[in-house]
């Protein structure tokens, strides 16, 4: 059987993860995301690749989304609603919740704002989110008789997971994005050995190496802690799901051992509302605050108040949480608007902003003057924070994975070329392993071993399932002290265990394995033996000795029993 | 009633009769057999006619399995019944049918309540019915039940079994535990690496290298199985080995080994299963003798470069670049990880590799540092213990660039936390001024924030202020100009002040040159402030010595001129050289992280090591103290004095987490320890005062206090295995010679004491098996002629000590450790008892007595000076017969001085039950000569009735 792997998005980029994977005459797709930096037809994933007549339903089995982000969910009501797709599609319960919140931002950001086109309307969205079918981590679900899928722990989001796949003896995990580090909010991806033979891992940070978190925390902490020693305001600009969350437990938290009175506010609007699902979504979060919400649920935040706008220009220190995180417009360039001018003041900026954004031309430099628009500029003078924090595994993390789960494949994804292909190299040199970086629309064909299945009997699993001490004990030199040289020593590992059976092809083409014990009784045949005897012609003058010997021959009877 | 049930059992047991009736006669024989009012003849003819039934219903396992069970139950409620019992168990151990587990079930139950109570008994009762031969079939039986069930008889047979019985000669249960070790099923593999383990524990030291390794190599296969308990155990058994090797004879070719076991572990340290990290990190922290650049690396996520000598690897068949990236950064993993019971662990091991290097120490600390942050209090907590473990064997190197977050900690919302980081503050040396200065301030907002925990802060700033004299010299002037204000006053409730003051004082008194440039009047303020900060240094300063010197300094008028110079010397002496300090305040410390552990206890109780491995680190501390032996000899003071205190405090580190039974062995590896410190100094002193005469007063003190110490170990620990009595009796020896060499002649009296012990340690070495060594040899003969003749040679005392040589003793630990509390409710400096001067007055002790007997005579003593007094406490006022008994003694005290107020010293003492040779002191109501110490001195204060 062999796996054919259809790579439509993220192929040597970041952007719009889609996976079309063939198993079997099974066909998957992984992810269904949309690529943000594109505004023409690249936005989507060439979905004409999959059936060029169009007949989706019967060109795939089965629709699996890994997590919220819009690179991995955003083509999905375009690709229901509009390219007709009907079959089942997959999501974990957190997802199915909050994808609709990121879609239903992403449109009317591009539909009200930009005033173009719209590719899918609000009522797509909720007509797209009622046909799917949740997952529960580690559930099995028979997606069909042969195709079996499985969501394990990925960490990154919210609900994110991992998928593994399995048609008859064929095995995939597709990784999706994940953490091997766990964050203030979310666990470590967590997966079983598995035996596999491919595994699709993304690479975001094919080269990079990072350090403790604890590092970048305590910056983090150091800057806000001296900013409002010192009287002045932080505003910290984030996406509404995610890092905010993780942000401020680590405030909340900080503020709490360190007894800090100073208020933290959130800006309203789509983080409550995303407040509320974390809340809901508990057992998705990390052990800490499983362990403590009975007790109080750390999104709780006991130091945080909302924000009033009137409190923008209020005296004295405070933090404030607003959106959109690149500053790209809204609520946060309002009050950096109001904020930059001051030097007490401390801006954070996420660890990536896309071009054009403010957050971008902070990042690049450190301006003291940027022009808004013709009309409006804005004097910079307050302290920039560049927040290094990332949901993504490093390269260690990814080796790890690889390592531990040792497929016999590795395709990679979600990452830049260059760095895509060093880590291919370390993978193939270090570890062995088969890799493969291929580029949008590109298909890998990948071969898998052949099992042949036999069946056996429970004699011979019993046979098997033990080591006959005996055998060994009579072998070794018996000495009663502790040490017995080397020959006693080997013998003690050697003891490697030798099955026997005997392999019988049945009337129904199925092979069986069964113990010598009950091979007659298979075949329904008594058991002859065949004796021999000396025959010795006496003759004086010459000796001749003629004798033949043999172990018990079976009777031929059609079957064609073999030794094993 | 009986007889009727009986018949009716007959003939329902029959096997013709129907199936629910022969199962209910199986119930009424169970009630028959456990009613406590059935008579004997009962039981025995039930049980009979359930062995007779048993061959009736050959082949019908639905009534023999209930059967054999009750056969075993009815063997275990009535002895007697037993061998009956077991005889007709036995036919079913053959063939290792299913039956066979019923079967092993029965005899296992049986030995289990063997009246030895499973040990030495049970096992030659098993051995009795189970040969080689049927162990090993039953070992290698089709049925996994049956392997998994011997397999846990045998498990639980070893460690129990003395050299005498056993069920399997030692090769054999290695080769049984090794191929069970690979069963199909993830009980039974997990069942047999803990009887590997186990093994290895039993044969210690005596097991061949060769044995090790297959050990060895079978736990490292199992790294890669799939059950994560499997997994646990196996890492679990490759820290032993590693153990193992590291202690063995060819320890250093070893090295190379000991790297990739550590690489291996460090594999382990990235399991996706929390239980098998925990374990995996706890076995880093046991590993020794790996290479700097090996533990380097698994600070670090980066692969650093090709390691040298790379040659050896391959032995190992380990790829190089892959040696190096299972190491990588497995700490850095482990200090992140999501689970704080994980965080912990590797924490506490990075402390423990942080004393084997100063390289790993410094890059360590920088992983630490940042943990300070961490958002589980246990985890600060440990990282804290760690640096504290750190700053003890002076490997904490704090930079600049960490003090920020360190100090930070100050501020903790947490009590504890605070403390701890404190604690830490007080034996940190500080890099630079600056850090100086900021420490000083943080410590003075923090007293600011919370004055009622002055008393630590104020110890703190003494230590830091004598610690770094220099840095406080460049600021003196500084300080002074801010606490004394040009016009007169300056106000001493200002903690800042007073803070100050206490600065001052503190470094003055360590680095006398400091002293005339601190202005008069700090002294003459210092004075007002003297009981608060005598409070805070505890025990390392007395009052009045402080109080004579501050007043030294400030020309205050001092009673006794002479007294106040004499004192004020002596106290600079003591406190820039005596360690003993430091070492109080250590224990202080443990003690205080002790209250810590209490709290977290319930939230470790997962990792919480298991007595068993307590014991063993116990042990090896008690090996590294007796290692130390050739050191005292060549006398290295200094390198002695730090491996024993570092062995003292690791000691106090294990107290943290334990209680119970453990404590024993804990106790007494404290008190050996003492001791052998003591033997150190004394050993220092004597080799002194060959070349020239220094104060015998204080020889006479060590000397009077070793004795006293090594009686309390010989009587204070009941139930000590005879090697070890003979081990502190050689001491005690020891002890004498040393007396008999600060004396110079031989007393009749020592002498006499000398032979009674000399030939009780002979009477034991004949009664044990160990041999007498050549020292006691050699003073066993110096006596007997010393006895006879009287003009004999002078003692050869110096061969003797040549001679004297420390060994490495067993010290198992079944012993007990009689101990005492002593305390007075409600009594603190703050609220003394009342007293009328010359008049007695009733003192209510409350006292709690662990492991004595009703033979041993305590002793309650009360010191006021000079003056002494002795309660006899009769045990007939112990109420209860448990461990631990507690009770209140109402006594009076006659000799009340007349002062205003004064401290009585109180303690309890216990008779040595039998020294034969003792002399009573005549016009002294009191114990005997020999005694020693049960408990901690108290203190009780009192106060004249009129002048509260
Ligand atoms: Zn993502």
């Amino acid at each position: 059987m062999a796996i054919e792997c259809l790579v439509l998005g993220a192929g040597q980029e970041v952007g719009k993860s889609c996976v079309v994977v063939s198993i079997g005459g099974k066909r998957i797709m992984f992810d269904c995301g949309m690529h943000m930096g594109y505004l023409d037809h690249r936005r989507y994933p060439d979905f004409s690749r999959i059936s060029e007549t169009g007949d989706f339903n019967s060109a795939l089995t089965c629709i699996i989304i890994t997590h919220f982000h819009l690179d991995h969910v955003g083509a999905l009501p375009y690709f229901t609603e509009v390219c007709g797709y009907q079959g089942p599609i997959f999501m974990t319960y957190p997802t199915k919740a909050l994808a609709p919140l990121m879609l239903e931002d992403y449109r009317k950001v591009m539909v009200e704002r930009r005033g173009e086109e719209e590719q899918f309307s609000y009522d797509h969205i909720v007509d797209c989110m009622k046909k799917v079918t949740t997952l529960d981590l580690k559930q099995t679900v028979q997606v069909d008789k042969d195709l079996q899928i499985r969501a394990y722990y990925a960490g990154h989001v919210l609900g994110a997971v991992m998928i593994y796949a399995k048609v008859g003896d064929t095995a995939m995990v597709y990784t999706g994005d994940y953490n091997m580090t766990p964050d203030r909010h979310l666990g470590a991806a967590q997966i079983d050995r598995l035996q596999l033979d491919l595994l699709i891992t993304e690479s975001t940070y094919a080269t990079t190496i990072r350090d403790s978190k604890y590092a970048r925390e305590r910056e983090f902490l150091k800057a806000v802690h001296k900013c409002i020693s010192g009287g002045g305001k932080v505003l910290i600009p984030t996406f509404a799901l995610g890092r905010a969350q993780e942000l401020c437990i680590l405030l909340d938290d900080y503020w709490e051992r360190m007894n800090l009175k100073i208020p933290i506010y959130f800006s309203a609007g789509l983080t409550i509302q995303a407040n509320m699902y974390y809340k809901m979504f508990i057992g998705w979060t990390s052990q800490k605050i499983k362990d403590t919400y009975a007790i109080r649920n750390t999104f709780d935040f006991k130091h945080v108040c909302p924000f009033d706008r009137s409190l923008i220009n209020a005296s004295g220190p405070c933090v404030l949480f607003a959106t959109p995180g690149m500053i790209s417009g809204g609520f946060s360039l309002e009050v950096f608007k109001q904020w930059a001018p001051s030097e007490k003041n401390l801006v954070t900026l996420p660890g990536y902003c896309v071009a054009g954004t403010i957050g971008h031309k902070l990042m690049s430099g450190k301006p003291t003057r940027i022009d808004l628009d013709k009309d409006t500029q804005i004097d910079v003078r307050c302290q920039i924070h560049q927040l290094s924090f990332s949901p993504h595994t490093d390269a260690k993390g990814i080796m790890d994975l690889v390592e531990f789960l040792s497929p016999k494949h590795v395709i990679l994804v979600h990452g830049e070329k260059p760095k895509m292909a060093t880590l291919k190299g370390r993978i193939q040199s270090e570890l062995g392993i088969q890799c493969y970086d291929p580029a949008n629309n590109e298909t890998v064909l990948i071969s898998t071993t052949q099992n042949v299945k036999i069946n056996a009997t429970k004699m011979f699993m019993r046979s098997c399932s033990h080591v006959d001490l005996h055998s060994v004990t009579k072998s070794a030199p018996c000495l009663s002290d502790f040490s017995f040289g080397d020959s006693g020593a080997s013998n003690l590992v050697r003891n490697e265990k030798v099955a026997e059976g005997i392999l019988v092809m049945e009337k129904n083409k199925t092979a069986k394995i069964l113990c010598e014990d009950e091979f007659l009784q298979t075949l329904h045949v008594k058991e002859h033996n065949v004796q021999f005897q000396y025959s010795r012609p006496l003759e004086v003058c010459r000796e001749q000795v003629s004798c033949q010997s043999s172990s018990g021959l079976l009777p031929s009877n059609g079957s064609s029993p073999e030794r094993w | 009633m009986e007889r009727l049930l009986l018949e009716r059992l007959e003939v329902h047991l029959d096997p013709l009769s129907d199936e629910r009736r022969r199962l209910r006669a199986l119930a009424s024989a169970r009630a028959l057999i456990a009613n406590p009012d059935s008579s004997d003849s009962t039981r025995r003819s039930t049980v009979d006619a359930l062995i007779r039934s048993l061959d009736a219903h050959y082949g019908d396992p639905a009534f023999l399995r209930p059967a054999l069970k009750l056969l075993g139950d009815a063997a275990v409620l009535h002895r007697p019944l037993a061998p009956s019992v077991i005889a007709a168990v036995r036919p079913f151990l053959n063939g290792g049918k299913s039956l066979a587990a019923d079967a092993i079930a029965v005899v296992a139950s049986i030995a289990e309540s063997s009246p030895e109570g499973g040990g030495e008994g049970g096992v030659s009762l098993l051995a009795s019915v189970l040969d080689e031969d049927l162990v090993l079939s039953l070992a290698s039986s089709p049925v996994s039940l049956v392997r998994s069930r011997i397999l846990n008889l045998l498990v639980s047979s070893i460690g129990r079994a003395q050299s005498s019985v056993s069920l399997l000669r030692p090769h054999l249960m290695l080769q049984v535990l090794l191929g069970l070790a690979v069963d199909l099923y993830p009980l039974v593999r997990r069942v047999a690496l803990d009887g590997i383990m186990a093994f290895c524990e039993v044969a210690g030291s005596d097991l061949d290298g060769s044995i090790i390794d297959c050990c060895y190599d079978r736990a490292v296969e199992l790294f890669r199985d799939e059950d994560e308990l499997v997994r646990s155990a196996a890492v679990r058994v490759v820290s032993k080995c590693g153990q193992m090797f590291a202690a063995s004879k060819e320890r250093m070719g070893n090295m190379e080994r000991m790297d990739v076991i550590f690489v291996q572990l460090c594999s382990m340290a990235r399991d996706m299963s929390v239980k098998v990290r925990i374990e995996a990190f706890l076995a880093l922290g046991k590993v020794q003798l790996v290479s700097e650049n090996v533990l380097l690396q698994s600070l670090s996520k980066k692969v650093l470069g090709v390691r040298s000598g790379s040659k050896t690897i391959t032995k190992w068949s380990v790829n190089e670049s892959k040696f190096s990236l299972s190491a990588a950064g497995a700490f850095v993993h482990g200090i992140e990880d999501e689970f704080y019971e994980v965080r912990t662990i590797a924490c506490q091991s990075l402390g423990m590799l942080a004393t084997f290097s100063i390289q790993f120490a410094d890059n360590a600390l920088n992983l630490l540092m940042d943990m300070l942050n961490d958002d589980a209090e246990a985890v600060r907590l440990q990282t804290l213990q760690t640096l504290f473990h750190m700053a003890t064997h002076d490997h904490l190197r704090v930079q600049e660039k960490h003090m920020d977050m360190f100090l930070g900690l100050l501020a903790d919302i947490s009590a504890l936390i605070r403390r701890a980081a404190r604690k830490v503050l007080q034996l940190m040396m500080l890099p630079d001024i600056e850090t100086f200065k900021s420490a000083i301030n943080c410590l003075i907002t923090n007293l600011e924030t919370y004055p009622e925990e002055e008393e630590d802060i104020f110890s703190v700033l003494c230590y830091i202020g004598k610690n770094h004299g220099n840095f406080f010299a460049k600021l003196a002037k500084e300080f002074a100009q801010e606490i004394v204000p040009s016009c007169g006053e300056l106000s001493l409730d200002s903690p800042r002040v007073a803070a100050i003051v206490v600065l001052f004082i503190s470094s003055s008194i360590s680095n006398e040159h400091l002293t005339c440039n601190i202005p008069v009047a700090i002294f003459s303020y210092a004075v007002s402030l003297v009981g608060r900060i005598s409070c805070s240094l505890g025990n390392a300063l007395n009052r009045d010595a402080l109080m004579a010197y501050l007043c030294h300094h400030s020309e205050i008028p001092f009673s006794d001129t002479t007294l106040k110079s004499k004192v004020a010397n002596e106290m600079c002496h003591s406190w820039s050289l005596h360690s003993v300090i430091s070492e109080v305040k250590v224990k202080e410390n443990l003690l205080s992280m002790n209250e810590i552990a209490t709290h977290l206890k319930h939230s470790q109780k997962g990792v919480e090591q298991t007595d068993e491995e307590l014991m063993q680190s116990i042990q090896s501390i008690l090996e590294k103290v007796v290692e130390t032996w050739p050191l005292i000899k060549l006398h290295c003071a200094h390198e002695v004095r730090r491996t024993l205190r570092t062995c003292k405090e690791e000691l106090e580190m294990i107290a943290w987490n334990v209680s119970g039974s453990p404590s024993a062995l804990l106790e007494f590896a404290l008190q050996y320890v003492q001791i052998i410190q003591l033997i150190a100094e004394i050993w220092e002193k004597l080799q002194l005062k060959k070349s020239h005469i220094v104060g015998t007063m204080t020889l006479e003190f060590l000397l009077e206090k070793l004795s006293m110490s090594l009686r309390r170990m010989r009587y204070g620990f009941p139930g000590l295995s005879r090697e070890v009595e003979c081990h502190i009796i050689e001491l005690t020896l020891l002890g004498f010679v040393f007396r008999l060499c600060e004396v110079g002649t031989c007393s009749n009296f020592v002498l006499k004491k000398l032979q009674a012990i000399t030939s009780s340690a002979e009477f034991l070495c004949v009664e044990g098996s160990s041999k007498l060594s050549e020292f006691a040899k050699e003073l066993l003969r110096s006596c007997a002629e010393g006895g006879t003749g009287e003009t004999s040679q002078p003692f050869p005392i110096y061969k003797l000590l040549e001679l004297f040589n420390l060994q490495q003793v067993a010290f198992t630990g079944r012993f007990k450790c009689i101990k005492a509390e002593l305390q007075v409710f409600g009594n603190d400096s703050e609220n003394p008892l009342p007293f009328v001067p010359g008049l007695p007055v009733g003192i209510t002790f409350q006292i709690t007595v662990h492991n004595i007997s009703t033979n041993d005579r305590l002793w309650l003593r009360m010191a006021v000076g000079v003056s002494v007094q002795y309660v006899f406490l009769d045990s007939c006022q112990f109420t209860g017969r448990d461990e631990v008994r507690k009770f209140a003694v109402n006594t009076p005290f006659y000799a009340t001085p007349k002062v205003p107020s004064f401290l009585l010293r109180a303690c309890m003492l216990m008779e040595c039950p039998s020294e034969n040779v003792t002399y009573q002191k005549k016009d002294q109501r009191g114990p005997k000569d020999d005694i020693f110490l049960v408990c901690e001195e108290i203190e009780v204060y009192l106060v004249k009735i009129d002048s509260r």
